[in-house]
């Protein structure tokens, strides 16, 4: 278990001293859902329909930007090989990498969502099932996208291929997280949604951290 | 049913005929593309042996 | 009995095999799937609602379930390739891929055209639809993630992990329609119950999914033939048997 906070801590720290690298996720989120209401022209009620759907759009590009940095400077300076080979336990370590992207990207995300929301003329009442939607979601965002990188590590030109691979599995979470909105939005009970996201979540949570170290020894190789 | 009546499926003939000469397209792409491949595979390694065989 | 599978898990045992069975697939699937288009397209009568448009349902319906079909089939080839190291089970995914992609696109494609004239539009955003579009994607992720990896056994074994994950749309695409009332129109052939569909109707829809079953047996076949080619093409055994090739 210390394994685990050891590596969490440490890719904190390192996210920490690329301190401008750290806000350009969260800028790209901002910069996307503010174009959206430039490119157009929508009026506030016509936005405050597509609002949560734009706003998770943005989040879902912003951690599809991100996530290629994951593994990829551990991987060009051999570290991701020694862990795997060392006696801790690799799929807790990749679920300790995977948390920190999440810290780094997925919460900002969720603590400027307020602000979007109110940008965006998102109907209040639907403010804290957006918020739920997206706690839930941007997770599963991090752990599928974390199964794509790793698939796509050793590739030279990966390039596309990784929103390819990522984004069909990113479009379930999708679907709930945007109905779940616009059930609230109409004053009706969004519970069964928000229990399929969770779902999800718990299913991503256990099985993607030993897909992902299957992924990453093919690719180390 | 006439044949006329059989082309012209009850006004919907634009619709059922596109859809079935589609299935015959992806069918015939299918069947194509693997023979194309295998000869091609088959003619490669014919080559390779032959001239693999002229260094003994 | 078993004797005969394990020494088919070897590669000139398969090819030689699959050589004897494929003439055998290729004339029986042009009977089966003439007989069906017969059967669909001239003997059935119209539908009451629906006309003669109804027939697209012959080619549709048969393509989406291949499309659900294959990729089960693909999956579970992967688990074998996985846990039992054959790779000729590695081999069966790459080549029933391109496959799968084809039969989901007919069916989505097909779909579309006798939604248009059916429900006057052609394409409404429904979890169906939607589902079977992803499923598109995830061949196409697939097949891509085949060519990009340069060394062919690395790739087989990603593609067999990346099947696996992707398994999970296929229940998707399956209950949509019952989970969501949408504008697809629900199940009508099931396992357990009678079909709610007229035999003179069902029988072309079953006679033509059959056909495509043997259509792709035939053409996986053929595709693995070119994939174990392409692997063995260094061996002994290929050098002796190229004249028969």
């Amino acid at each position: 278990m210390s394994g685990f906070f050891l590596l969490l801590k440490r890719d904190l720290i390192l996210a920490n001293r690329n301190r401008s690298e750290l806000f350009n996720p969260l800028l790209f989120f901002i910069l996307v859902s503010t174009l959206f209401t430039m490119g157009t022209t929508a009026s506030p009620e016509l936005l405050s329909k597509i609002s949560a759907g734009i706003i998770w759009v943005g989040a879902l590009l912003a951690s599809l930007l991100s996530i290629d940095s994951i593994f990829r400077s551990d991987y060009e300076d051999g570290c991701l090989e020694q862990w795997l080979l060392s006696s801790h336990s690799s799929s807790v370590l990749v679920l300790a990498k995977i948390v920190a992207h999440w810290i780094i990207t997925g919460l900002p995300v969720i603590i400027i969502t307020p602000l979007l929301a109110l940008m965006l003329h998102l109907p209040t009442e639907s403010l804290t099932t957006l918020m739920l939607t997206l706690l839930l979601g941007t997770p599963v965002l991090s752990l599928i996208g974390s199964i794509g990188v790793a698939l796509t590590l050793g590739l030279r030109k990966g390039g596309m291929l990784l929103p390819l691979l990522i984004l069909p599995f990113y479009v379930p979470v999708l679907i709930f997280a945007n109905n779940a909105v616009q059930v609230s939005a109409s004053g009706l009970d969004a519970s069964a949604q928000i229990t399929m996201l969770a779902a999800i979540l718990v299913l991503a949570i256990t099985l993607t951290p030993i897909t992902v170290v299957a992924c990453l020894k093919l690719s180390v190789e | 049913m006439t044949f006329e009546q059989f082309l012209y499926m009850g006004g919907y003939g634009d619709y059922v005929w596109s859809s079935y000469s589609l299935c015959f397209i992806i069918f015939f792409a299918n069947i194509a593309t693997a023979i194309l491949n295998k000869r091609n595979t088959i003619k490669m390694i014919k080559t390779r042996l032959e001239n693999t065989s002229h260094d003994t | 009995m078993f004797q005969f599978f394990f020494k088919l898990a070897a590669a000139p045992n398969f090819y030689r095999f699959s050589s004897k069975l494929l003439p055998w697939l290729a004339v029986s699937t042009l009977l089966v799937i003439v007989v069906g288009l017969y059967h669909g397209l001239w003997l059935a009568p119209a539908d009451y609602q629906q006309g003669d448009s109804y027939r697209i349902m012959f080619v549709h319906v048969p393509a989406a379930w291949m499309s659900m079909f294959i990729y089960i089939m693909m999956a579970g080839s992967a688990a074998i390739a996985l846990i039992w190291r054959i790779k000729l089970a590695d081999l069966f995914v790459i080549s029933s891929a391109p496959i799968g992609a084809s039969f989901t696109l007919l069916a989505l494609a097909t779909g579309s055209i006798w939604g248009k004239p059916m429900w006057g539009t052609w394409w409404v955003w429904d979890a169906r639809l939607t589902s079977e579009l992803i499923l598109l994607f995830i061949y196409v992720g697939i097949i891509s993630l085949y060519n990009a990896i340069e060394d062919k056994r690395s790739a087989a074994k990603a593609i067999g992990i990346l099947t696996l994950v992707g398994l999970v749309n296929i229940p998707i695409i399956h209950f949509s329609v019952e989970w969501w009332s949408t504008l697809h129109q629900g199940p009508t052939v099931s396992k357990l119950d009678a079909p709610s569909i007229h035999l003179s109707m069902l029988i072309p829809l079953l006679v033509m999914a059959v056909g495509f079953k043997l259509f792709y047996l035939t053409i996986v076949l053929l595709r693995m033939q070119n994939h174990i080619l392409l692997q063995e093409k260094n061996s002994t055994w290929l050098a002796r048997k190229a004249d028969e090739l």
